[in-house]
């Protein structure tokens, strides 16, 4: 029951993200892809969720009322995108059905490596210290029903709210969400979302091989080396071993999701292919992921900025400037909470006072 | 970096990290080597794609001189590895061996440019699963015997939460899976004193009881069975859970703990605290719902 409750769970993201992100890639008359709308509605579902969740969490309500609240925007985003969008979803539908059985062994390839590599990472056990934060900050919020009141670590009361965790509400939604289906934080976070994130990532490398190559057969290749690089390219410290064995954390997202993401946007604005509202897109991956990691607040600026502002300068779009530093501006202001915060100019309680 | 930080190493920090980063794999020199190949024989998209990006890098985040300007700003000691995932390894690694392969003349000259591509993809890396494929042993994802120790002390204790303490990878693992069983130390706390952050006289604080227990349990420190068994009676703490080989087992009975179970490498000790007192969690009810603050500065 519980694997099936999962798997529900899994089904009615992709869904979600779909409908969260038609609204900013979904054009009529126009191409548009299903990995690059799942992946950009992956970061507006965080930057909205995070917006409706530090008002409840910074006023000490509990985490039912957060969850309760939730489920509001996401049903009627669900069901306007469903009217706006839902004669792209079905026509898409369909050409990716036409795509399939056109080019059977590219996806059934695609599909093998993309299933073993997801099953791999969700059935494998490991240790790892950060998950004693992140998974029991989620088992900590169901418990006790509140939103990052208590010390994951220990399960005592903490005065303030730990801000190097409290804007990173990734793990409040987990919570959200466990306590909405009574799914153990364990499987939310370590099946459920691992196997999110693969899909996600899998998705995305799909879009990129077909980017660089139209013919099957190239783009196979390269998807495929790149599944070979994120299981060779291993260290403690590298991005590819976050992502095959702490799919969970935010890290994972910011290093696998959001670098990627962001390299797409700017592969599409070289391009020259769908520049209308691209800045809009990589303003809100820049939101989402802010709201994911606070790993971002550092590396995601520093990536937007080493690839758009050489473009800029070389291809003479100053305009392009102002742009993608409102981007960033999420990271930033993160960033200046933080160091005020760590540098003690300020608490905020979780009792009033 | 673990163990690396810019203040001891100054102007070597940046390559320290490089070092430790790559870990022996030769990924990140294939990321130079492809930078090269798309320079001299990549289309004008590929080059303009991927090179002042690299540039860029090169000239910031892969400048040794950054890391010591940061450091002035922030603590970056810890988190400056995460900038080298700006690089698109993942991205430029995998076109470039895809359009050396497919660029070879069909038949023979290909296979081998194939084989070679491969054979430095997988040889210049380290498998994710070179230590072994670890499967879970059940869909919670951490070890059967650590659900059974919490079944166990729930069944043991009289109140809805019990506190205990356990030794490392328990102690790291128990509260993902049972929120219910509260920890007389925090995560910081056992690494600092594992990897001796915290002196011994520090461990000898009497202000910090649950640094007797560290000295005792963890650094195998003398402290005599009253001062350990008051620590136990300030931290309300109730049960201990160590592996059966564990050297103060036998100092631990000796303070009056007894063994309430084993399971598998596991042995539970309790202690009856003289003063119980009974965890409860904070009644917000009556709380004002309305954000608080403090400008401590």
């Amino acid at each position: 029951m519980t694997v099936i409750k999962a798997a529900g769970v899994l089904l009615v993201n992709f869904i979600l993200y779909l409908a969260f992100g038609s609204f900013f890639t979904v054009r009529k008359k126009e191409e548009w892809s299903v990995p690059f709308t799942v992946t950009v509605g992956f970061f507006a579902y965080y930057a909205i969720f995070a917006l409706f969740c530090f008002p409840v969490m910074f006023t000490y309500r509990p985490l039912s009322t957060l969850a309760g609240i939730w489920i509001i925007p996401c049903v009627v985003i669900l069901a306007v995108s469903a009217v706006l969008h839902g004669k792209s979803w079905v026509k898409k539908a369909g050409d990716i059905a036409g795509d399939i059985s056109a080019n059977r062994t590219f996806w059934i390839c695609i599909g093998i490596i993309t299933l073993l590599t997801t099953v791999a990472v969700v059935i494998t056990y490991s240790f790892t210290l950060d998950a004693a934060y992140y998974v029991a900050n989620v088992t900590t919020n169901v418990d006790t029903d509140m939103i990052n009141v208590y010390d994951p670590f220990t399960g005592n009361w903490q005065d303030h709210f730990e801000l190097r965790y409290a804007f990173a509400t990734y793990s409040v939604n987990d919570s959200v969400i466990c306590r909405i289906t009574g799914l153990p934080a364990l499987i939310q976070t370590k099946g459920v979302m691992s196997a999110t994130v693969m899909l996600i990532v899998n998705g995305l490398y799909v879009f990129i091989s077909r980017f660089f190559y139209e013919d099957h057969k190239r783009a196979l290749l390269m998807f495929s080396v790149m599944t070979l690089v994120n299981c060779m390219f291993i260290s403690i410290y590298t991005a590819s071993n976050f992502l095959m064995t702490r799919t969970y954390e935010g890290k994972s997202i910011v290093g696998n999701v959001s670098i990627i993401a962001v390299f797409v946007i700017y592969m599409m604005l070289v391009s020259g292919k769908e520049t209308k509202g691209l800045f809009i897109i990589l303003f809100i991956v820049c939101l989402g992921t802010a709201t994911v990691s606070s790993t971002a607040n550092m590396v995601i600026p520093a990536q937007v900025f080493t690839l758009f502002a050489p473009y800029a300068v070389i291809k003479r779009k100053f305009t392009i400037i102002p742009k993608i530093a409102a981007c960033v501006v999420p990271e930033l202001v993160m960033m200046l909470i933080y160091v005020m915060y760590v540098k003690g100019y300020f608490a905020i309680y979780t009792f009033p006072r | 970096m673990q163990g690396v930080n810019v203040f001891e190493n100054g102007i070597g920090y940046l390559m320290k990290c490089l070092r430790l980063y790559c870990s022996g794999t030769g990924y990140f020199i294939m990321y130079l080597f492809a930078l090269i190949y798309i320079l001299v024989k990549g289309r004008p998209r590929d080059r303009e794609l991927f090179i002042p990006g690299a540039v860029v890098l090169m000239l910031t985040v892969f400048n040794p001189v950054v890391p010591l300007v940061l450091d002035r700003i922030f603590d970056v000691n810890s988190e400056y590895y995460r900038l080298f995932w700006i690089a698109p390894v993942i991205v430029i690694v995998p076109y470039v061996a895809t359009m050396m392969i497919f660029e070879a003349q069909k038949g023979k000259k290909r296979v081998q440019v194939a084989v070679i591509v491969c054979l430095a993809l997988v040889l210049g890396g380290n498998f994710v699963y070179a230590q072994g494929f670890n499967v879970a042993e059940n869909i919670y994802k951490v070890p059967g015997e650590l659900i059974e120790i919490s079944e166990l002390i729930h069944r043991d204790s009289k109140t809805e939460y019990a506190k205990a303490f356990f030794e490392y990878e328990y102690n790291m693992e128990i509260r993902q899976y049972d929120p219910k069983m509260l920890l007389c130390i925090d995560r910081e706390d056992y690494l600092y004193a594992m990897n001796y952050s915290y002196t011994d006289e520090m461990l000898s604080d009497d202000e910090k009881p649950a640094n007797r227990i560290l000295a005792l349990l963890v650094r195998n420190q003398n402290v005599a069975e009253d001062i350990f068994t008051d620590a136990l009676e300030q931290t309300d703490t109730q049960y201990v859970v160590l592996t059966a080989g564990h050297p103060q087992i036998s100092f631990l009975k000796r303070a009056g703990l007894y063994e309430i179970g084993r399971i598998g490498t596991h042995v539970i000790l309790k202690y009856e605290l003289s003063d119980p007192t009974e965890f409860e969690l904070i009644d917000y009810s009556g709380a004002e719902h309305r954000f608080s603050y403090r400008r401590l500065k």
